[in-house]
Parts: structure tokens; C-alpha cells; sequence
């Protein structure tokens, strides 16, 4: 298991949720054949199978909260959510990530991870693709349980009839984050490690 | 309620370190999770107050249109409404048919004179006659 597991190039917790950094030379990405390989480096060794076409949005719905993930991916016995449109395309820099880390994209690309794993009923990492740097979150207790319980208050306080975005989720999530002691206050590098 | 599993472990071959949380199923609302490494009776106690919420919530954001229950009671309350003026409107007619027809019937027979009984022969014979008097 140990041989297994990805050399991260640097890990910290931000508001509750472990994120691990893995960077890649966008060219040389660019230069793998497969687009998958393209799409995730990090495991250009043993490449995923995506779930649908690559480019095909689907759909995955738990409870009131529809996402609409970029990608998703099945890797052994579990399933990879990977966000990746929405960046800007800059490139974060090794050593100032957290920085230019976005908290809302962060929050939606775990609340798409939970839909998904809602609908298809399998373990799912939440992943995000920038342009030179794929993060893993790994959201501690309080963070999945503040996404699970303010989906219809989510839903109620966007005014949607029906269901509620992963975007909208984190929006509304984030400033109930930062209030929760512990999470909110404490420094990005400082927060107790969470037991994984 | 649906359990959602969310890895926290990314490896070469797969996923690793599940945790999970517990969502409400029923459209539209959501429910509270439990937390796994935390106490279960706190997160038990906001799962049902988180329930509860929930259920008021959905309760007063629904259309009556969106619940069947509630769209067989105002079938009811429609079909009660219409069976309450059918009947005002029957007695109404009854009310009016048949009262008038009573008055032309009782009317004659009280103005219809009685005739005069004749005096009876028995009673003529056991009469006394007025005392002639010369």
C-alpha cells in the first residue's frame, strides 16, 4: 500500500479540509496520448476509466443538491470527481498555492464529489485540475456535515424551487465555515492534522 | 436517507480512508449526516432536529399541487361544496314548487261554506211544539 501511494508535493489544511498539491509541467501534460494521462498526470502510470466520454457532462443527484461535474472517473473500486473548467488558467506558484486557492471552488468541486457519490453509491475524491496543479480535498467531519445539512437551506435561500447547484452549496456554506471555531481562525499550516 | 461516501485518500490504484455522511432522499430537503468519528448521539440528536426542520420546511415551501394527499382532500372539499349546493338548490326548488301547491289546495276548502245540517226527524218528533195559546 505504501508503494501506492502519490508523492504530493505539498499538503496543508484550508477551512477544514485537507488539500494535497500535486504539480506538473503543463507541456509536458500536454505531451502524454492519453487524454486522461492529459487531464490527471498524477496517474499517467494506471490511468482511470472515465465513467462517461470525456467532454459528456452527466448529471448526479443526491437528495436536493444536482451537480453537473466535469469528469468522473472510475479508479479501482472507487470514483474520481474532477473539476476542471472553471479555473482561469493562470498557473499557481509551488510555493504560495494556498494563496491563490479559491475556498468556493474548493467547497464545490467536494459538494460535486458528494452528489456523485450519492448517485452512483461508491467511495469519490473530490479533485481539481488547474493548469499546472491537481488538489485533492479531504474535508473533515464538520465540513461534510455542514454541506449535507444546509442543502435545503441552500435551496431556500437561492430561491430555487427543486434543487440546489454545488456552486450555490459553497456559497452558502463558506461563511458558515469560516464562523465554525477551529476552522475559520486558525491558520492555514496550523490546523491539526486530520486523521485520515 | 443516503449514504454518501467521500475517500480522503487518493492512491495509484484506487481510493482509500472513506468517510461518510447521511443525506436526506426525499425532494426537495436534506437531512443531517452522522459523523463517524464524532459522537453519535450529539450528531443522532441534530439529525432528527435537522429532520424535523426539514420536514416543516418542505411542509410549508410545497404547492399543494406537488402533494398528492392534498390534492385528493381539495378533490373532496370540491366534491362536498358542490353536493351542499346541489342540495340548497333542490330544496330550494322543493320549497317553492310545493309550497304554493298547498296554498291553492287549503285555500278552497276554507272558503267552501259548510252546508247547514238538517235538523233530524227524531229530533223534531221529541221536540216539544210551542204552546198554542188561544
Amino acid at each position: 500500500m505504501t508503494a501506492e501511494l502519490i508523492d504530493w508535493h505539498d499538503e496543508a489544511d484550508v477551512l477544514g479540509v485537507r488539500v494535497r498539491a500535486w504539480f506538473f509541467d503543463p507541456a509536458t501534460a500536454a505531451a502524454l496520448a492519453d487524454p486522461v494521462s492529459q487531464l490527471l498526470p498524477l496517474l499517467a502510470d494506471a490511468p482511470p476509466q472515465p465513467l462517461a466520454p470525456l467532454g459528456e457532462r452527466r448529471s448526479h443527484r443526491v437528495g436536493a443538491l444536482l451537480a453537473w461535474p466535469d469528469a468522473v472517473l472510475v479508479h479501482g473500486d472507487g470514483l474520481l470527481c474532477l473539476s476542471h473548467k472553471g479555473g482561469d488558467g493562470r498557473l499557481h506558484e509551488r510555493h504560495a498555492w494556498q494563496a491563490g486557492l479559491r475556498v468556493d471552488a474548493m467547497l464545490s468541486a467536494i459538494a460535486h464529489a458528494m452528489a456523485v457519490a450519492g448517485d452512483r453509491q461508491r467511495p469519490t475524491v473530490a479533485l481539481w485540475r488547474a493548469a499546472n496543479v491537481v488538489y485533492q480535498f479531504a474535508p473533515s467531519p464538520p465540513v461534510l456535515e455542514c454541506l449535507a445539512t444546509n442543502i435545503t437551506a441552500a435551496r431556500l435561500y437561492w430561491n430555487e424551487p427543486q434543487t440546489v447547484s454545488p456552486a450555490q452549496l459553497a456559497s452558502f456554506c463558506e461563511a458558515r465555515l469560516r464562523a465554525l471555531p477551529g476552522l475559520g481562525r486558525a491558520p492555514a499550516n496550523s490546523a491539526p492534522a486530520l486523521s485520515d | 436517507m443516503i449514504q454518501v461516501q467521500i475517500a480522503s485518500q487518493l492512491t495509484r490504484r484506487g481510493v482509500d480512508g472513506v468517510r461518510w455522511v447521511l443525506i436526506d432522499s426525499a425532494e426537495p430537503g436534506a437531512g443531517a449526516p452522522t459523523a463517524p468519528a464524532t459522537g453519535a448521539a450529539a450528531a443522532g440528536m441534530a439529525d432528527a432536529a435537522q429532520s424535523a426542520a426539514n420536514s416543516a420546511a418542505q411542509s410549508a415551501a410545497q404547492a399543494p399541487g406537488d402533494n398528492p394527499r392534498a390534492t385528493v382532500s381539495l378533490a373532496l372539499l370540491r366534491l362536498a361544496v358542490l353536493a351542499v349546493g346541489l342540495a340548497l338548490a333542490w330544496g330550494a326548488t322543493q320549497w317553492l314548487v310545493v309550497q304554493p301547491q298547498q296554498g291553492l289546495r287549503s285555500g278552497p276548502d276554507k272558503a267552501v261554506p259548510q252546508p247547514a245540517t238538517p235538523p233530524s226527524p227524531a229530533a223534531s218528533a221529541t221536540s216539544t211544539p210551542p204552546a198554542v195559546t188561544a
